[in-house]
């Protein structure tokens, strides 16, 4: 029975999602925006975190807002195609950009981008912190972070990265730097292979987006030594964080959030942003970002913009202290 | 008798109205989908995504899952019809499938086809059911060493997929090669040969490249043939449209041998159903008496690749359930599905969650037994499509050509892919090069280039590392055997005529 009022649910969401007209025609109290669907671009594949989480989010806004959200990928170039496009679309608030930390690394790392992330940008709001999580393979027998520095000071250690010049990489870059260690990077392409090469021990560490991870950290196939998170996160209490294991400062949560043009009006900003808290606040929200290893995390328009622009001087920090070039 | 026991399970889950319906809902989408030229599994998928979130996850999966297979079912319809692969993975049934087509088979092509897909996904889930923590294990032993040297051998091994003349075939695979190089460097993420082009920072779309050389050089070629020399409408009656006993008997060796090839390649995350067509056919025409036959309607040549890509697209899932790593963007696709009902993918999901993996495997029989049975009957269908004059014709496959290319990236930039590719597709038609070998040069490229730079950083530049390697240095030797056996063959020739 449950059943069938679910899937009556679905095929009538499915509907609204269709038929545009028709719910603007049964939604007359609606007066201004938003009046039509709203576009939510991000930079990833279909399946990414930034996808899963940017559909859970979207499909709840548009209850609110009453318009269906259409979610738009256009991955590659660290999200840069999608971010070129969001600059250039109408600053209407029709036009929403999931952005993530890569947005306030490229910054640094690339000369060639076509847009400028904290002057085109403003934020809507942030929507959900994913941790690293360090994970080790289990032939090297090392259970704790410090057993690991020393294991690793002593002989050669590869470590895995989604991509060179992403979040991952700077954050094990920067972990070298203050355990006083020299790890060789090996690259693949997607977290997934990332998480394999781990497993199979072809490399020793994989500084991990906790998606990816996370079940193999849980099944044991994986030892998690750490996480990035300020406090311990809920997807894995007894996995101490960086802080906790004598790295001060060494967070590098994955953030995910909302964006708009800069010339966007105050007004339109403020009814997103207000949604988007709404849909943060709810509980099944915080259940379904659980399932993925992520946490909601709420911060308004304003608190988003300016903790954007910090971001990109920590990491622009984070790079030089690393002498890394690209 | 654990297996018995847990496929009961599993068709208990699978056994019940809305089940069954899913099942249906996604292997029709998946068929539909598959026939029209371009457009993947992927964009149906990430549409119906939301819809799961109201599902169980079981029911989730199930019909998801059902459009990638059933996808694969469909698209060797336009390669055999209209010279137009749907997916990358079916643009070597084309090589074979066309030319049937013109000789007033395919109907005929058509059923074979059918027959190989099915017969390619049950070995597949055979394979699933009995041993999947063992091939999960095999699946981990491969890492950047043993994949290049895998790369290697599909290469040398499906370097013959071209008709003609062999020195044309390795000029076009090279040529892919190089094209696979556009991108971003691994190891350094520098952009190469990109000449300013953001969007070809992730290398060239595939599909648009496939669509150009196939799908719009084919049109182009066809409009610029004199008026009597073009693809004529044809008439076909009904009791041509099933294959002879010849036929099929034809098709059974080169099935048998291509389902395991199958298999095994899409367990492999990111090798896949592309690679698996072209090496399974690269094998039959390396083992054929005749090798003339093959590029002018050989049966083997439609069999072997249809076998292998649905075999590799059931195998992919594999890994994808048991380690948690998605081999592609679909698989990629599914397992967010998964974690967002909390249901974690890994080696414990088969024990935690047997009613999802044994309702699934269920489902993956009934869900192909239902794609046979919706088929055959559509053959006649398929083949009216012959029945519309070109010019009616043509302007349908260049738009959902177009509509195709541009669902996979939303990108109007990948159109102009197409056009570059139609007029280099046009060039290779008129020098009479088969552009298949090219596809699987671009996928290749890539790969190899990726494993061949792991592999000298894990083993600090030593070359060596490849034969010490014990999977790596036996693919090595196989990659020999086949290179020498055209060898063999010519001594023993001259030996027998003295």
């Amino acid at each position: 029975m449950g059943l069938l009022t679910n899937l009556g649910r679905a095929l009538a969401i499915v509907a609204v999602a269709i038929s545009v007209n028709v719910t603007a025609s049964i939604n007359p109290v609606m007066a201004g925006f938003p009046e039509k669907p709203i576009t939510m671009v991000l930079g990833s594949t279909p399946g990414s975190a930034p996808d899963t989480l940017g559909r859970i989010v979207a499909e709840r806004m548009a209850n609110v807002l009453g318009q269906p959200i259409v979610v738009e990928n256009k991955q590659g170039a660290n999200g840069s195609i999608a971010a070129t496009q969001v600059a250039q679309a109408d600053p209407d608030g029709y036009t929403m950009m999931l952005m993530t930390a890569v947005h306030s690394i490229t910054p640094t790392t690339r000369n060639d981008l076509k847009y400028d992330f904290e002057k085109d940008f403003r934020g809507v709001g942030m929507m959900a912190s994913v941790p690293l999580l360090f994970v080790v393979n289990n032939d090297l027998g090392t259970t704790d972070m410090e057993a690991f520095v020393n294991r690793a000071k002593a002989g050669d250690i590869f470590y895995s990265v989604p991509g060179i010049g992403g979040i991952q990489h700077l954050a094990t870059e920067e972990f070298s730097k203050r355990a006083g260690i020299q790890m060789t990077v090996v690259p693949y392409r997607g977290g997934g292979k990332a998480t394999k090469a781990v497993i199979a021990n072809e490399v020793q560490l994989f500084f991990a987006g906790i998606p990816p991870a996370l079940p193999h950290a849980k099944s044991g196939a994986l030892t998690a030594l750490g996480i990035s998170t300020p406090e311990r996160s809920p997807a894995v209490p007894n996995v101490p964080t960086m802080i906790e294991l004598g790295y001060e400062g060494l967070t590098a949560d994955n953030w995910h959030a909302l964006y708009v043009r800069s010339d966007t009006p105050n007004e339109i900003v403020k009814i997103l942003g207000d949604a988007l808290s709404e849909v943060l606040q709810m509980p099944e929200t915080a259940q379904l970002f659980l399932n993925v290893g992520a946490t909601p995390w709420i911060k308004g328009p304003d608190a988003q913009t300016a903790f954007g622009h910090s971001e990109v001087k920590r990491w622009r920090g984070v790079i030089e202290a690393a002498g890394l070039t690209f | 008798m654990d297996t018995i026991s847990n496929l009961a399970l599993g068709f208990q889950v699978l056994m019940t109205i809305e089940t069954l319906g899913l099942c249906l809902f996604g292997v029709t989408v998946g068929m539909l989908i598959g026939v029209l030229p371009g457009i993947g599994s992927m964009a149906a998928i990430s549409m119906l995504m939301p819809l799961t979130f109201y599902l169980e996850p079981s029911q989730a999966l199930i019909m998801l899952s059902g459009i990638y297979y059933g996808a694969q079912y469909g698209n060797s319809i336009t390669s055999i019809l209209l010279n137009v692969p749907g997916t990358p993975s079916s643009a070597v049934t084309a090589l074979d499938g066309y030319p049937l087509c013109k000789q007033g088979k395919a109907g005929p092509a058509i059923f074979i086809t059918t027959a190989a897909s099915f017969f390619g996904s049950c070995f597949a889930i055979l394979c699933l059911a009995l041993f999947t923590p063992v091939i999960a294990e095999l699946a981990l032993r491969f890492g950047s060493i043993e994949y290049f040297s895998l790369m290697v051998f599909g290469l040398i091994t499906a370097s013959v997929v071209a008709p003609g003349s062999q020195l044309k075939g390795i000029a076009v695979v090279l040529l892919g090669l190089v094209l696979g190089l556009v991108g971003t460097d691994i190891t350094t993420a520098t952009f190469r040969f990109t000449f300013g082009y953001i969007e070809l920072t992730d290398g060239i779309t595939l599909v648009a490249v496939a669509m150009g050389v196939f799908g719009a050089t084919e049109v182009i070629t066809n409009l610029s043939r004199p008026k009597h020399q073009r693809a004529k409408a044809q008439n076909v009656g009904f009791r041509e449209l099933l294959p002879t006993g010849n036929d099929m008997r034809q098709a059974i060796k080169p099935m048998v041998r291509a389902a395991p090839i199958g298999t095994f390649l899409g367990v492999l995350p990111g090798a896949g159903a592309t690679i698996s067509a072209f090496v399974a056919y690269g094998v039959e025409r390396r083992i054929a008496r005749d090798r003339t036959r093959f590029g002018k309607g050989a049966i083997e040549g439609i069999a072997a690749p249809e076998t292998a890509n649905n075999a590799a697209a059931q195998g992919s899932f594999i890994p994808t359930l048991s380690l948690g790593i998605p081999g592609d963007g679909v698989m990629a696709l599914m397992l967010g599905a998964l974690l967002i009902h909390g249901v974690k993918p890994g080696p414990q999901l088969i024990t935690e969650n047997p009613e999802i993996f044994w309702g699934l495997l269920a489902s993956f029989w009934v869900g192909n037994l239902m794609l046979v049975i919706m088929n055959i009957p559509m053959i006649g269908l398929w083949v009216r499509i012959l029945k519309i004059p070109y010019r009616h014709l043509f302007p349908c496959i260049l738009m959902l050509v177009s509509v195709g290319v541009y669902s996979v990236n939303n990108s109007a930039f990948d159109l102009m892919i197409v056009f570059v590719f139609t007029v280099l597709g046009f060039a290779m038609s008129l020098t009479k090069m088969s552009p298949a070998p090219m596809l699987l040069g671009i996928v290749l490229g890539v790969m190899m280039e990726d494993n061949l730079k792991r592999a000298m950083l894990l083993s600090r530049g030593d070359p060596m590392i490849f034969l010490e390697r014990p999977i790596s240095a036996v693919l090595l030797g196989l990659t020999l055997v086949v290179l020498l056996l055209p060898l063999v063959k010519m001594i023993r020739g001259h030996a027998k005529t003295e």
